[in-house]
């Protein structure tokens, strides 16, 4: 709506944050007292790096990010759904480097060695840190599900990590007969976005709305017996799309086991489900370069202090985002932009040699289920006896008995938060 | 040996509360997680509203009045919750110390103008100087918004949504739709 006007907005922000940091004294990089590397750009990295700079211009930051430009994952299903595009979701890092002094190598982190404290990335460069953040988000599980790995990704979209893969499944759904069945494998707990599954469901009914095949089906085969918003979620499946979504709840034979990708079909313990289209969102871990440099627990996350995200398997290493354990935080997006500020302020007392401050954490999920009918999940936390807690009596979800009004208002403001938020790590 | 091991509990407890007493988080650290839906240092890109530079009492009775449900919000109750006294005083001192940008806004020079003609005749004793005034109860609305303008406008005029400012629901309550849209419309356009 406000496209062009919210661009110039941005400059006019930007401008003013580069002029107040123009009072600082610039420095040569021989000058700086210590330097921090952040490993991947996306919600939690890039917001680090920034505010890293914000807190302290005598840290010297480096970000390594493999790709040239990031694609939110955050609104995707709006690009599944035929609502947005992919462009409105991508972001480059020219502005931290030009308003905020961030040096951003664009190169694949493939090695961490964290006895000398040095990165070595794919393009053969070493870089020495006194601190380093990891923030490279989750890796897939492939074949944790039999038959479904990264060739099979090609041909049934896990849409997972937004791009190529996301615009692949809408042109599936485009292709596909009136009538057809859209299966959306969802996987279990932890995972990238919690309602993520759930608020795709809704949207792809839309888009098949839209396209004039309401007689389709979306079915939710299900690794969980419950998931996030769950109330909210099915009384809007049946306020907007009466009889088209249905969900299967591993209890009920939801669990998916192995996947034949020729015969489109889906195998849970004693049954063959074969669809038009198959959304398989395999089961999830830290990003490998977490579990190769030794970061990761059994389970294959990394668990922090809560408090500086520093790793409690080596020093000089902070995870945040996706990739780390805190607490009863979920692995989201502005839980990852949170957790990057607090993480930034940590640091940067650090390497001061005082202690860290005391922290204060937010997250919010909203998921719209229609352009105008949104709903959301809030909280706010602290860190009680070294773990990252809700504040008690705070957050939850909208209330069940929202007029429309306010559902259209949600779904505005969902789209709010994410320029907002892009503002805030990007801008 | 006994002894001197009894002196020393109460001391460990003492340390043990100084240790576990619930610092409180600084100004900036409470508010840098707000920035996610308000953008950076409260200069919202979108509609949610712009916070930064309102009057430090505006923020604090606003953010008890989301807290106590006074004020209907959609999701602004659940996330003043989270925060004590202290800690509500400290947002707003810290919002109220940054400054505000007009950010510019694509509008209908019609309903522009519309607005200023109702707010001429109906709005102009409070919201004084086009919207930019403000003190301790009103706060500005030159420049914020229109899409907050209008869903707050339209929430003073949906009796059921009971504001907590009677004066500003019995203000709108004459008005139609297109009234309050070219009311949103004229404040935004201001700087
Ligand atoms: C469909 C969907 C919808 C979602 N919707 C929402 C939402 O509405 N709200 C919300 O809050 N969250 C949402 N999320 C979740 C959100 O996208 C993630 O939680 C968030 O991106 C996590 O941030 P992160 O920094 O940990 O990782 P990412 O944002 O994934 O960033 C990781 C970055 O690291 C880079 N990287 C990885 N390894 C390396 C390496 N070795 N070297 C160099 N670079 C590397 C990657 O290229 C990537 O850019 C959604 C997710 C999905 C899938
Ligand atoms: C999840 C998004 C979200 C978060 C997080 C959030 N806000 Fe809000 N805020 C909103 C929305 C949306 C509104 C409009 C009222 C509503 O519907 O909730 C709003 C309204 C407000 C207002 C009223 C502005 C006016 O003009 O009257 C204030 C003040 C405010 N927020 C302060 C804060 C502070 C301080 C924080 C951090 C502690 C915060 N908000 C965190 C979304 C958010
Ligand atoms: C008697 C004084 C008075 C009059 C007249 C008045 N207002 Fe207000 N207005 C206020 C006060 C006080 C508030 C803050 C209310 C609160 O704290 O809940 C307010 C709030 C608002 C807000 C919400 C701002 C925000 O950031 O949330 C808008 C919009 C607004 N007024 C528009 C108008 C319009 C349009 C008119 C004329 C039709 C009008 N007002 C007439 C006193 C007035």
């Amino acid at each position: 709506m406000h496209k062009l006007s919210r661009r110039q907005f941005l400059t006019t922000l930007t401008g003013t944050a580069a002029a107040s940091m123009l009072g600082y004294p610039l420095l040569s990089s021989g000058a700086f007292r210590a330097r921090v590397i952040v490993v991947g750009g996306g919600y939690g990295g890039a917001t680090a790096a920034k505010y890293l700079r914000l807190a302290d211009p005598r840290i010297e930051v480096i970000l390594i990010e493999k790709d040239e430009q990031f694609v939110s994952c955050a609104l995707s299903n709006e690009v599944v759904a035929g609502e947005r595009s992919l462009a409105s979701l991508s972001f480059g890092y020219q502005p931290l480097t030009s308003f905020y002094g961030v040096k951003v190598v664009h190169d694949e982190v493939t090695r961490i060695d964290a006895e000398s404290r040095i990165v070595s990335t794919r393009g053969g460069e070493e870089f020495g840190y006194d601190r380093l953040i990891v923030a490279p988000g989750v890796s897939f599980k492939w074949n944790a599900i039999e038959g479904y790995d990264s060739d099979a990704a090609q041909v049934l979209p896990h849409a997972w990590k937004a791009g190529e893969q996301t615009l692949l499944l809408r042109r599936q759904l485009e292709a596909m007969p009136d009538g057809g069945r859209v299966y959306i494998v969802s996987p279990p707990n932890p995972y990238k976005c919690p309602p993520g599954p759930y608020e795709r469901a809704a949207l792809i009914a839309h888009y098949l709305t839209q396209l004039g095949k309401q007689r389709s089906k979306v079915i939710i085969l299900d690794a969980k017996d419950s998931f996030a918003k769950q109330a909210l979620f099915e009384q809007g499946w049946e306020r907007n799309y009466p009889g088209m979504i249905s969900w299967v709840p591993a209890s009920a034979d939801g669990r998916v086991l192995r996947v034949d990708v020729k015969k489109r079909t889906l195998y849970t313990e004693f049954d063959a489900h074969r669809g038009d289209v198959l959304n398989v969102i395999p089961p999830q871990k830290a990003a490998t370069i977490a579990e190769a440099a030794g970061l990761t627990n059994d389970k294959g996350w990394c668990p922090v202090d809560q408090q500086t995200f520093e790793s409690s398997n080596r020093e000089y290493i902070h995870v945040i985002g996706d990739a780390c354990i805190a607490g009863s935080m979920p692995k989201a997006g502005y839980s990852a932009n949170s957790q990057a500020k607090v993480c930034a302020a940590a640091i940067s007392a650090l390497i001061d040699g005082t202690a860290p401050p005391a922290p204060s954490y937010i997250n919010t999920c909203y998921s719209i289920i229609a352009p105008d009918y949104g709903i959301s999940v809030a909280a706010v936390y602290r860190l009680d006896k070294g773990s990252i807690v809700s504040v008690e009596g705070a957050g939850g979800s909208s209330p069940l008995d929202a007029s429309a009004w306010e559902r259209k208002m949600e779904a505005t403001y969902a789209r709010s938060w994410f320029d907002n938020i892009t503002s805030d790590i990007f801008g | 040996m006994k002894s001197s091991l009894l002196w020393s509990i109460p001391l460990v407890l003492v340390l043990f509360q100084i240790h576990t007493a619930h610092a409180q988080p600084s100004h900036r650290m409470l508010a840098d997680a707000c920035a996610g839906c308000h953008g950076p240092r409260g200069q919202s890109a979108s509609p949610m509203p712009i916070i930064a530079g309102l009057p430090e009492a505006y923020l604090e009775q606003t953010m008890r009045d989301y807290k106590t449900g006074k004020r209907p919000s959609t999701i602004m109750g659940r996330v003043a919750r989270g925060y004590d006294d202290a800690e509500i005083d400290a947002l707003a001192a810290f919002f109220a110390s940054e400054v505000w940008i007009s950010p510019p806004q694509e509008l209908d020079p019609k309903q522009v103008k519309a607005g200023k003609r109702i707010h001429r005749d109906g709005c102009s004793s409070c919201h004084k100087d086009n919207g930019r005034f403000q003190n301790d109860t009103t706060p500005r609305l030159a420049g914020q918004w229109k899409d907050y303008l209008q869903i707050v406008l339209e929430e003073y005029w949906l009796w059921e949504r009971r504001m907590p400012h009677l004066f500003m629901s019995i203000a709108v309550s004459e008005f139609d739709e297109e009234d309050l849209e070219a009311l949103a419309s004229f404040y935004a356009s201001q700087r």
